[in-house]
């Protein structure tokens, strides 16, 4: 036979508990909050979760496109930078490159005239020795 | 990360997965191509299943995939995370920013991809379903449910996807499924005052 609480004893008790709760308060932990609350859905919500999941399977044969693989890469070759060209590079090097095949032409053309010259005189002074040997 | 529906890649697979990446690194256009073809399922599924839409879900992906090709070139994967989970990423940011450019648009048809890719009608049907459902949430609270409710993912892994606190999950899951609910009383009544 189990004793019986007194009830004074037991409203003493309740009393104490009461005095040691008193200053009890909310955390301010609202992350904790909505933990709980997420963890512990309505029924309705519990409806709502059980109707996701049933679309989540129902997906589950979702595939893309035989040729997604092929569209990608095309994106990406139609998005490389071009691979450099001779003319790129002059148009690069620019006013220092033009400047440089102005002088390579104007040494050229000098230097072709004073030959064409040198090779004139040669001749004039051959024909002339030859005259006079006659 | 973990979640539900996505295949179980063997460890193998995924040192391959690094192994091209760092290829993809060094221009290797190829070594993209085999990244794409081993992860375009399961990315799809999440794309679709984000965006409610198999030929937008297209486009967000091609997308997803030229993003993350010029981060690897830029050397943006630092190889921490699994290959496919930071892909995982990429996508999920890439569909909501489909979702909000949605929202910007109404009405208006812009998309590039078309999807012929072999669906059955119950899919489809269920995807309709899925956006129907989902359509008048915010990108952000939709994604949040989607990862969790119907990927599979915990909170930590749907907020690493985000990039956001577990906390900030929790808060768009509540503030999702209460918008949910309110919305199916509302159509309740409606149906009763009209029955």
């Amino acid at each position: 036979m189990t004793k019986r609480a007194d009830p004074s004893d037991l409203d003493r008790r309740l009393a104490r508990l009461a005095e040691a709760t008193a200053e009890l308060a909310p955390s301010g932990d609202d992350d904790a909050l909505y933990a709980r609350l997420a963890a512990q859905p309505s029924p309705p919500a519990a409806d709502l979760e059980l109707r996701l999941a049933e679309l989540g399977g129902a997906t589950r044969a979702l595939a893309p496109s035989a040729s997604l693989a092929d569209a990608v890469v095309g994106k990406l070759e139609r998005s490389r930078p071009a691979a450099p060209s001779t003319i790129d590079g002059v148009s690069r090097r620019g006013p220092w490159a033009l400047a440089f095949a102005a002088a390579i032409a104007a040494a050229s053309l000098g230097l072709w005239l004073q030959t064409e010259e040198d090779l004139g005189d040669a001749l004039v002074a051959g024909v002339d020795s030859m005259e006079v040997g006659e | 990360m973990a979640g539900g529906d996505r295949d179980g890649a063997a460890q193998d697979r995924a040192v391959d997965l690094r192994l091209l990446a760092a290829r993809v690194e060094r221009g290797d256009l190829a070594a993209f191509r085999s990244i794409v073809e081993h992860t375009k399922a399961p990315l799809f599924r999440l794309a679709a299943r984000l965006v409610g839409d198999l030929a937008e879900a297209e486009d967000a992906l091609q997308d997803a995939y030229v993003q993350a090709y010029r981060a690897l070139g830029e050397g943006r994967y630092d190889g921490r995370a699994k290959l496919e989970t930071w892909l995982y990423r990429v996508v999920t940011n890439t569909s909501i920013d489909t979702l909000r450019r949605r929202r910007e648009r109404i009405g208006e048809a812009t998309r590039e991809a078309r999807h012929d890719g072999l669906v059955s009608a119950e899919a489809r049907v269920a995807l309709g379903e899925l956006d129907a459902l989902l359509r008048a949430l915010p990108p952000g609270e939709r994604a949040a449910l989607v990862l969790v409710a119907v990927e599979g993912l915990s909170a930590k892994e749907a907020a690493e996807a985000l990039g956001c606190s577990e906390g900030a999950i929790e808060q768009r899951l509540v503030r999702a499924r209460a918008a949910l609910r309110t919305r199916s009383e509302e159509r309740q009544v409606s149906d009763d005052e009209a029955g």
